[in-house]
Protein backbone atom coordinates (compact mmCIF):
# COMPACT_ATOMS: atom_id res chain seq x y z
CA UNK A 1 0.00 0.00 0.00
CA UNK A 2 3.00 2.05 0.53
CA UNK A 3 4.03 1.82 -2.86
CA UNK A 4 0.80 2.79 -4.30
CA UNK A 5 0.78 5.70 -1.82
CA UNK A 6 4.37 7.24 -3.52
CA UNK A 7 2.49 6.53 -6.95
CA UNK A 8 -0.23 8.46 -5.72
CA UNK A 9 1.86 10.97 -4.59
CA UNK A 10 3.69 11.42 -7.96
CA UNK A 11 0.12 11.50 -9.86
CA UNK A 12 -1.33 14.18 -7.56
CA UNK A 13 2.26 16.30 -8.59
CA UNK A 14 2.03 15.51 -12.24
CA UNK A 15 -2.03 16.61 -12.39
CA UNK A 16 -1.06 19.70 -10.18
CA UNK A 17 1.43 20.38 -12.79
CA UNK A 18 -1.12 19.85 -15.93
CA UNK A 19 -3.36 22.26 -13.94
CA UNK A 20 -1.27 25.25 -13.91
CA UNK A 21 -0.50 24.35 -17.53
CA UNK A 22 -3.53 24.39 -18.73
CA UNK A 23 -4.53 27.45 -16.80
CA UNK A 24 -1.58 29.11 -18.19
CA UNK A 25 -2.57 28.06 -21.39
CA UNK A 26 -6.32 29.20 -21.22
CA UNK A 27 -4.43 32.55 -20.31
CA UNK A 28 -1.87 33.06 -22.92
CA UNK A 29 -4.55 31.73 -25.80
CA UNK A 30 -7.95 32.33 -24.90
CA UNK A 31 -7.86 35.60 -22.43
CA UNK A 32 -4.44 37.57 -23.35
CA UNK A 33 -4.14 35.89 -26.92
CA UNK A 34 -6.52 38.85 -28.59
CA UNK A 35 -4.98 41.34 -26.71
CA UNK A 36 -1.17 40.77 -26.54
CA UNK A 37 -0.28 38.47 -29.66
CA UNK A 38 -3.30 40.06 -32.27
CA UNK A 39 -4.14 35.63 -32.21
CA UNK A 40 -7.51 35.01 -34.87
CA UNK A 41 -10.55 34.83 -32.70
CA UNK A 42 -11.46 30.93 -33.81
CA UNK A 43 -7.72 30.13 -33.23
CA UNK A 44 -8.11 31.49 -29.73
CA UNK A 45 -11.29 29.79 -28.99
CA UNK A 46 -10.13 26.16 -30.64
CA UNK A 47 -6.45 26.75 -28.02
CA UNK A 48 -8.97 27.66 -25.29
CA UNK A 49 -11.44 25.32 -25.39
CA UNK A 50 -8.19 22.57 -25.68
CA UNK A 51 -6.60 24.00 -22.34
CA UNK A 52 -10.36 24.43 -21.23
CA UNK A 53 -10.75 20.70 -21.42
CA UNK A 54 -7.56 19.82 -20.08
CA UNK A 55 -8.05 22.21 -16.68
CA UNK A 56 -11.32 20.24 -15.82
CA UNK A 57 -9.65 16.72 -16.56
CA UNK A 58 -6.52 17.69 -14.41
CA UNK A 59 -8.76 19.51 -11.55
CA UNK A 60 -11.06 16.49 -11.11
CA UNK A 61 -8.02 14.01 -11.45
CA UNK A 62 -6.36 16.32 -9.07
CA UNK A 63 -8.76 16.20 -6.33
CA UNK A 64 -9.82 12.85 -6.00
CA UNK A 65 -6.15 11.68 -6.12
CA UNK A 66 -5.98 13.99 -3.02
CA UNK A 67 -9.35 12.77 -1.63
CA UNK A 68 -7.79 9.10 -1.74
CA UNK A 69 -4.54 10.46 -0.28
CA UNK A 70 -6.25 12.39 2.68
CA UNK A 71 -8.64 8.83 3.71
CA UNK A 72 -7.64 5.51 4.40
CA UNK A 73 -10.35 3.87 3.10
CA UNK A 74 -10.74 5.75 0.47
CA UNK A 75 -6.62 5.20 -0.82
CA UNK A 76 -7.80 1.43 -0.46
CA UNK A 77 -10.85 1.62 -2.34
CA UNK A 78 -8.39 3.23 -5.26
CA UNK A 79 -5.80 0.46 -4.55
CA UNK A 80 -8.59 -2.09 -5.49
CA UNK A 81 -9.85 -0.42 -8.90
CA UNK A 82 -6.43 0.15 -9.58
CA UNK A 83 -5.46 -3.44 -8.83
CA UNK A 84 -8.19 -5.76 -9.60
CA UNK A 85 -7.69 -8.04 -12.38
CA UNK A 86 -11.01 -7.80 -13.59
CA UNK A 87 -10.58 -3.73 -14.23
CA UNK A 88 -7.59 -4.30 -15.95
CA UNK A 89 -8.42 -6.57 -18.09
CA UNK A 90 -11.32 -4.81 -19.62
CA UNK A 91 -8.63 -1.92 -19.66
CA UNK A 92 -6.04 -4.08 -21.63
CA UNK A 93 -9.16 -5.20 -24.25
CA UNK A 94 -10.81 -1.78 -24.71
CA UNK A 95 -7.54 -0.04 -25.31
CA UNK A 96 -6.87 -2.81 -28.19
CA UNK A 97 -10.56 -2.75 -29.78
CA UNK A 98 -10.29 0.90 -29.52
CA UNK A 99 -6.86 1.04 -31.14
CA UNK A 100 -7.92 -1.51 -33.87
CA UNK A 101 -11.01 0.96 -34.83
CA UNK A 102 -9.32 3.90 -34.81
CA UNK A 103 -6.65 2.19 -37.34
CA UNK A 104 -9.97 1.19 -39.57
CA UNK A 105 -11.24 4.24 -39.77
CA UNK A 106 -7.61 5.80 -40.31
CA UNK A 107 -7.49 3.48 -43.31
CA UNK A 108 -10.31 4.11 -44.47
CA UNK A 109 -10.42 7.96 -44.12
CA UNK A 110 -6.70 7.87 -45.88
CA UNK A 111 -7.79 5.59 -48.95
CA UNK A 112 -11.51 7.97 -49.17
CA UNK A 113 -9.40 11.15 -48.59
CA UNK A 114 -6.73 9.86 -51.79
CA UNK A 115 -9.36 8.53 -53.91
CA UNK A 116 -11.62 11.90 -53.99
CA UNK A 117 -9.56 15.07 -52.70
CA UNK A 118 -5.99 14.01 -54.04
CA UNK A 119 -3.07 12.26 -52.58
CA UNK A 120 -2.05 15.83 -50.56
CA UNK A 121 -5.41 14.88 -48.05
CA UNK A 122 -4.74 11.61 -47.71
CA UNK A 123 -0.76 11.99 -46.56
CA UNK A 124 -2.05 12.67 -42.46
CA UNK A 125 -4.21 9.57 -42.55
CA UNK A 126 -1.62 7.66 -44.16
CA UNK A 127 1.22 8.76 -41.90
CA UNK A 128 -0.76 8.55 -38.94
CA UNK A 129 -2.12 4.88 -39.76
CA UNK A 130 1.09 3.23 -40.58
CA UNK A 131 2.35 5.26 -37.32
CA UNK A 132 0.22 3.94 -35.64
CA UNK A 133 0.50 0.12 -37.05
CA UNK A 134 4.18 0.63 -36.45
CA UNK A 135 4.44 1.29 -33.03
CA UNK A 136 2.09 -1.47 -32.20
CA UNK A 137 4.34 -3.34 -34.34
CA UNK A 138 7.33 -2.17 -32.27
CA UNK A 139 5.20 -2.55 -28.75
CA UNK A 140 4.14 -6.01 -29.72
CA UNK A 141 7.85 -7.62 -30.71
CA UNK A 142 9.01 -5.43 -27.00
CA UNK A 143 6.37 -7.49 -25.03
CA UNK A 144 6.75 -10.74 -26.72
CA UNK A 145 10.36 -10.56 -25.62
CA UNK A 146 9.44 -9.76 -21.85
CA UNK A 147 6.85 -12.35 -21.61
CA UNK B 1 -14.60 -22.77 -16.43
CA UNK B 2 -17.35 -23.73 -13.60
CA UNK B 3 -16.22 -22.61 -9.97
CA UNK B 4 -18.30 -22.78 -6.70
CA UNK B 5 -17.53 -19.06 -5.42
CA UNK B 6 -20.94 -18.49 -4.40
CA UNK B 7 -21.68 -22.00 -2.52
CA UNK B 8 -18.79 -22.13 -0.93
CA UNK B 9 -19.66 -18.30 -0.16
CA UNK B 10 -23.20 -18.88 0.65
CA UNK B 11 -22.20 -21.64 2.97
CA UNK B 12 -19.80 -19.37 5.18
CA UNK B 13 -22.21 -17.24 5.34
CA UNK B 14 -19.65 -14.49 3.59
CA UNK B 15 -21.27 -11.10 1.66
CA UNK B 16 -19.91 -10.69 -1.62
CA UNK B 17 -18.41 -7.70 -0.31
CA UNK B 18 -16.44 -9.05 2.52
CA UNK B 19 -15.00 -11.86 0.02
CA UNK B 20 -14.31 -8.96 -2.48
CA UNK B 21 -12.24 -7.20 0.22
CA UNK B 22 -10.54 -9.98 1.59
CA UNK B 23 -9.23 -11.52 -1.82
CA UNK B 24 -8.52 -7.27 -2.98
CA UNK B 25 -10.92 -7.23 -6.00
CA UNK B 26 -13.70 -5.45 -6.34
CA UNK B 27 -17.57 -6.68 -6.03
CA UNK B 28 -17.99 -6.52 -9.21
CA UNK B 29 -15.24 -9.30 -10.14
CA UNK B 30 -16.94 -11.56 -7.32
CA UNK B 31 -19.95 -10.86 -9.01
CA UNK B 32 -18.66 -12.04 -12.54
CA UNK B 33 -16.73 -14.88 -11.47
CA UNK B 34 -20.05 -16.56 -9.74
CA UNK B 35 -22.27 -15.48 -12.87
CA UNK B 36 -19.26 -17.82 -14.51
CA UNK B 37 -18.13 -14.09 -16.97
CA UNK B 38 -14.81 -13.88 -15.88
CA UNK B 39 -12.48 -16.38 -15.33
CA UNK B 40 -9.85 -16.14 -12.81
CA UNK B 41 -6.29 -15.70 -12.71
CA UNK B 42 -3.99 -18.17 -11.04
CA UNK B 43 -3.13 -15.77 -8.29
CA UNK B 44 -6.50 -15.05 -7.77
CA UNK B 45 -7.78 -18.50 -7.76
CA UNK B 46 -5.08 -19.36 -5.35
CA UNK B 47 -6.22 -16.70 -3.28
CA UNK B 48 -10.11 -17.87 -3.49
CA UNK B 49 -8.96 -21.13 -2.58
CA UNK B 50 -7.10 -20.21 0.55
CA UNK B 51 -9.60 -18.20 1.96
CA UNK B 52 -12.34 -21.44 1.38
CA UNK B 53 -9.76 -23.44 2.65
CA UNK B 54 -10.21 -25.58 -0.07
CA UNK B 55 -7.66 -27.16 -3.19
CA UNK B 56 -8.13 -24.84 -6.81
CA UNK B 57 -9.60 -28.01 -8.59
CA UNK B 58 -12.17 -28.36 -5.71
CA UNK B 59 -13.27 -24.56 -6.23
CA UNK B 60 -12.74 -24.28 -10.09
CA UNK B 61 -14.17 -26.97 -12.36
CA UNK B 62 -12.15 -26.91 -15.51
CA UNK B 63 -14.29 -28.54 -18.18
CA UNK B 64 -12.45 -29.89 -20.99
CA UNK B 65 -11.28 -27.75 -23.84
CA UNK B 66 -12.08 -24.25 -23.30
CA UNK B 67 -10.65 -21.64 -25.48
CA UNK B 68 -8.44 -23.98 -27.18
Amino acid sequence: MEEFKKKLKKKSALWLLVLIVSLAGIGLFFVFGGLLFGMDPELRRSFGGMFGFLFILSLGYYVTTNAALGNEKKLREAYIRSTDERNLNIEARSSNVTLNIVMVCLFIGFLFLTLFSGREAGTIPGIAFYGIWLIKSVVKSYYNKKM
Amino acid sequence: MKNKIQELRKARKVTQQELADALCVTRQTIISLENGKYNASLTLAHKAAQFFGVAIEELFIFEGEENL
